[in-house]
């Protein structure tokens, strides 16, 4: 357990851990690459968690749609908001979820090559000649435990990624109930994910040779990416807040 | 469509493509009064790169069509390979009209040799905006998307594109699913 903690304390503390996560949260259609990039934790402050960093974050990326959107007042301040209350939803997974998942993958990991020794091994005195004495009452057991980290794994990776989605709806309506008003959200949302972004940045070639290997039909693709997401579809979002609107008693956008 | 074509990627060619290539020399009076852009004089078109069998037969058959073309349309013919390994062929003439029937002539000659399967894209190059523009005709799609990078790694102007395509829209047969506007990139044109 001992280990897992210290774990925690050095992604917790270093920043250049966190910028991959920040990453990921906007990598996911709803943000053009420009914006991924400008994003960084407040560096004097040395710590992401302060919330300095998620106001500079949420800043240079308001001022990236400043430049792109029509400047609507209300639209941004509802952005901010967003930004603010999703930093500290993402802020509590980060520990929750991260810990969970970490702990799983680093569980699974252990057994795996605890797997692998017992396998090699044979135990105690299994000695040199491993393949001919020991082989035929090892592998089994190699086998289950390998199959049970893998499916640890699988399931961690499934867990770290449902909850990031519900992580996304409960900032969505944090977001909508500071600001009184869940349909500037809805038209924020709207608009970001609006067309620009959805413009692929590779090329022709390269996705055409990558074709020839896709032998799964696209809507088992589709299937997955649902499972997988770190984002709901937009659809769902606004959904969500179209429901909250009518709970508020405001225009549903 | 069988299980077959599927499993094996195989996808149909969309419907006429003669028709919808042509639409875009309509488009270029509104791409110059509207947008400014003329062309560049120069188009191209791209294909798959042959497997070593076909490779020996098309080579021959290439040539001899590239031939007859140049000398039908009086058009510049070149041949070229990109970094991923597709071949061009680049049509300079300052008539955009020529350039769109002497890439259909290559195009349908292909086809007739067996090889429209490896068609990828018809690309269509102006100038006069702030960067160049790009029109690409995906032949499996049947529809023509904008494409403008603005010269910096694998970035494209998104706010041009999609002037272009609502500008556009009407009279060329655009691609709807913006998520399949794939770039060429260093196009050799």
């Amino acid at each position: 357990m001992a280990k897992f903690s210290s774990q925690f304390a050095r992604n917790f503390t270093d920043t250049s851990l966190l910028v991959p996560h920040l990453n990921n949260w906007f990598a996911v259609a709803e943000f053009p690459e420009e914006i991924v990039l400008t994003i960084r934790p407040n560096k004097e402050k040395d710590d992401a968690f302060h919330p300095s960093s998620a106001l500079q974050c949420s800043r240079e990326l308001y001022a990236k749609l400043e430049d792109d959107l029509p400047p609507e007042r209300t639209r941004m301040e509802s952005e901010k908001t967003f930004m603010i209350g999703r930093y500290y939803h993402e802020m509590i997974q980060y520990i929750v979820v991260e810990g969970l998942g970490l702990g799983a993958n680093t569980l699974a990991a252990l057994i795996t090559r605890w797997g692998l020794y017992f396998g090699m091994f044979g135990g105690f005195g299994g000695g040199g000649n491993r393949n001919s004495n020991n082989g035929n009452n090892q592998v089994p057991i190699w086998l289950i435990v390998f199959v049970v980290a893998a499916v640890t794994y699988a399931v961690s990776f499934i867990l770290i990624r449902t909850i990031s989605r519900y992580r996304e709806y409960a900032a969505d309506r944090g977001s909508a109930l500071i600001t009184g008003a869940p349909e500037n959200l809805m038209s924020a949302l709207q608009k970001i994910a609006s067309d620009m972004f959805r413009i692929p940045e590779r090329d022709l070639r390269q996705v055409e040779t990558m074709n020839a290997f896709f032998i799964i039909p696209t809507s088992v693709k589709k299937g997955a990416q649902t499972l997988f997401a770190t984002h709901p579809p937009l659809e769902k979002r606004l959904e969500a807040l179209s429901e909250i609107a009518r709970e508020m008693g405001r225009p549903v956008a | 469509m069988g299980l077959r074509d599927v499993l094996l990627g195989k996808k149909k060619l969309a419907g006429p493509a003669r028709e919808r290539l042509f639409a875009l020399t309509t488009a270029a009076v509104t791409l110059d009064t509207e947008l400014g852009l003329r062309s560049a004089g120069a188009g191209g078109i791209v294909f798959k790169p042959l497997s070593a069998g076909e490779f020996v037969r098309a080579e021959n058959d290439l040539q001899q069509l590239l031939d007859s073309v140049a000398t039908e349309s009086g058009s510049k013919l070149e041949r070229r390979e990109d970094s991923f390994g597709y071949t061009w062929i680049i049509v300079r003439d300052p008539d955009l009209e020529d350039q769109v029937t002497t890439i259909h002539a290559v195009a349908q000659g292909l086809e007739e040799q067996g090889f429209g399967s490896q068609l990828l894209a018809a690309v269509f190059k102006f100038d006069g905006g702030k960067h160049p523009v790009y029109w690409i005709y995906g032949y499996k799609r049947g529809a023509f998307w904008p494409f403008v990078p603005t010269g910096e790694d694998q970035k494209r102007d998104n706010a041009e594109e999609l002037e272009l395509k609502a500008k556009l829209e009407k009279e060329l047969p655009v691609e709807q699913d913006l998520a399949r506007w794939f770039g060429v990139f260093d196009a050799p044109l």
